[in-house]
């Protein structure tokens, strides 16, 4: 695929020409050869098992209509019956959509985390402990933030309506959970994107912004002209990995609203929480395999798109 | 003199411009942290908070009546394991027990196989390391639904293998990460060893390994902490109350209290996080450079 071998030259892979070998191995390479392919074998190993298989197997039971969960047993072979049902059920549409506009979430967080790390390269002293500070959600589960969450959240007792003096329903009607939701989420999801960006913030040549100052360019400017293009490999990287991560956002939401948001429209439910009702709740394994393969299509789209347009934006050096 | 005196003069509102300009930024930046800080500040005071008053109107910015039974709570609930233990330290050993060792053994062999990646020569290599990059580009949930139809034909249902074993190889980043690593690692060193008679996996073991170890220890955090958070794995697969996790635990618990004790969810949160913030401000020099570089190299 074109994107792995965009990461192979990302990855220097160009460096290590592995020629083949033409001769009859020396004892010395022949050993090489094996040991190598041992050592490197294992994780491509644990891949096809439990990543290719499964995959060649979700196409299989796109395919049928199945009758328990865990096995073949009276299935039947329908076609492509199951895609018509998912793309015609009415609830998959609502996960699609809420997938979109949680996804939100990825560009707000990104465009903060690039002013905070702006910020912490701007000052002199003590950034380590704003750093640590900004990375704890990082390691926090998603069940413990979406707990404490709710609790702020709460139309009674939470604190943010008492800051806000107000009584606002923050969870109980669609567009206040979306909404809510990717404060959550940002609030969770912009440290990590902070140390990357800051970190690849120290390499940029601090003579370009001398330049920059010297022709009179103002921080805005600075920013876009300067700062945006020198980590533009960084955010890049934060964007293919971040999209790949919310389309399949599915604990947050989960652990809000167990019953994916029955009361309001079924605002908490996403492609990934669809494709687990379908699948676990309704049994219906075939829909869901059809679903997961619909979902891993947009996903993979998705991912080249962003390679390509990335040859516009992301200046490697 | 006048000319002097106008570039002091300049210089000092250049001085002074700094100066604001750095305060805006100091200013900005503990903005931030105070936002990041505020919901743990909330979280703690709640969990010391009696029911009554973290239930009452007049909300409290400290605690009138301090009060240690959401603690208490969280450590004497059971919920309904058949196991004599409170559910928050089942969930405890339970995440220990699995999580660790993968976290160790994946760490392990994904640096054993960046080492291979990086510094030996065989002829599958460019194409087994393809084959992971492209990999790392495909959605997981893919494998939710067909994987479950596996494993129950493995026979691993109501069995912790379904969390532990397929992480357990090495993860794709880790590999990833270490052989960039070892990509930077000069190959005379190899050369002196296999001198000395050294196998390519003592060449490893004795070498490789212990020279790379802040590198592994950044992999091994990483590793560790995303397993001790996992959530939707666990729970398919771990429904059984004995083999529950401590993310489990804390889900089952903090729903049966969420609408009567919102002291007690929080005192639970709380005690679910702490190892791994623990953790965290213990090894914050490895997990940040582990983040970094393995982001950055991509």
């Amino acid at each position: 695929m074109q994107e792995s071998k965009a990461l192979h030259r990302a990855a220097g892979e160009d460096a290590h020409p592995t020629a083949p070998p033409k001769k009859r191995l020396s004892r010395q390479a022949r050993n090489e050869e094996i040991c190598g392919t041992v050592m490197g074998a294992l994780p491509v190993l644990s891949c096809l098992v439990f990543s290719v298989v499964p995959m060649i197997l979700a196409l299989v039971m796109a395919f049928f209509d199945m009758r328990t969960i865990i096995s073949f047993d009276g299935a039947q072979f329908v076609w492509f019956d199951k895609f018509a049902e998912v793309l015609t059920d009415e609830n998959f549409w609502t996960a699609f959509l809420n997938t979109v506009i949680y996804s939100l979430t990825l560009p707000v967080s990104l465009v903060l985390a690039l002013f905070i790390a702006a910020a912490l390269n701007a000052t002199v002293k003590g950034t380590g402990i704003f750093r640590v500070i900004l990375f704890l959600p990082f390691i926090c589960s998603s069940v413990a933030i979406v707990f404490v969450w709710k609790w702020l959240f709460d139309t009674n007792y939470g604190v943010l309506n008492e800051i806000l003096g107000v009584r606002v329903g923050w969870l109980d009607s669609e567009w206040m959970f979306r909404f809510s939701l990717i404060v959550m989420m940002v609030w969770a999801q912009t440290g990590y994107k902070v140390i990357l960006l800051s970190a690849s913030l120290t390499s940029v040549n601090q003579s370009y912004y001398e330049a920059a100052e010297l022709d009179g360019a103002n921080r805005w400017q600075k920013l876009i002209h300067i700062t945006v293009p020198a980590v533009s490999p960084t955010l890049f990287f934060l964007l293919v990995t971040g999209l790949i991560s919310i389309l399949q956002l599915f604990s947050e939401v989960q652990v809000m609203d167990p019953t994916g948001g029955q009361s309001i429209n079924y605002a908490a439910l996403t492609l990934v929480f669809y494709i687990y009702r379908q699948g676990f709740n309704y049994f219906d394994m075939g829909a869901a395999a059809a679903a997961s393969w619909i979902l891993t299509i947009v996903v993979l789209f998705i991912t080249v798109l962003n390679f390509k347009i990335s040859k516009l934006w992301v200046k490697y050096d | 003199m006048i000319k002097a005196e106008s570039t002091t003069r300049v210089n000092t509102r250049a001085k002074i411009k700094k100066f604001a300009g750095q305060a805006a930024v100091y200013l900005f930046l503990a903005f931030m942290a105070f936002l990041v800080l505020f919901p743990f500040y909330i979280a703690l005071i709640t969990s010391f908070k009696p029911q009554a008053e973290s239930l009452s109107l007049d909300f409290t910015w400290w605690p009138q009546q301090f009060t240690f039974n959401g603690y208490r709570d969280v450590f004497t609930y059971v919920g309904g394991n058949t196991v004599q233990m409170p559910l928050v330290i089942l969930g405890f050993l339970n995440t220990m027990w699995m999580y660790l060792p993968r976290a160790v053994i994946s760490t392990v062999l994904a640096g054993m196989a960046g080492f291979a990646y990086a510094k030996l020569r065989f002829r599958a290599k460019n194409a087994m390391f393809g084959f992971l990059m492209t990999t790392m580009m495909l959605p997981g949930v893919i494998t939710l639904v067909p994987s479950y139809l596996l494993f129950y034909y493995y026979g691993w249902l109501s069995t912790p293998l379904p969390v532990i074993l397929p992480g357990l190889l090495g993860g794709v980043s880790s590999v990833f990460f270490l052989r960039q690593y070892y990509a930077g690692v000069p190959s005379d060193m190899m050369d002196a060893a296999s001198v000395d008679g050294l196998g390519f996996f003592g060449i490893y073991f004795r070498i490789m390994l212990p020279i790379a170890m802040p590198a592994f220890w950044a992999q091994f955090v990483l590793a560790f902490v995303s397993g001790y958070n996992e959530y939707l794995g666990p729970m398919l697969y771990l429904r059984e109350a004995t083999l529950s996790t401590l993310q489990l635990a804390l889900q089952q618990f903090a729903s049966s209290r969420q609408y009567t004790d919102p002291g007690a969810v929080m005192a639970g949160t709380l005690i679910a996080i702490v190892p791994t913030v623990a953790l965290f401000v213990f090894a914050q020099k490895y997990f940040i450079s582990g983040i970094v570089t393995s982001g950055l190299k991509l």
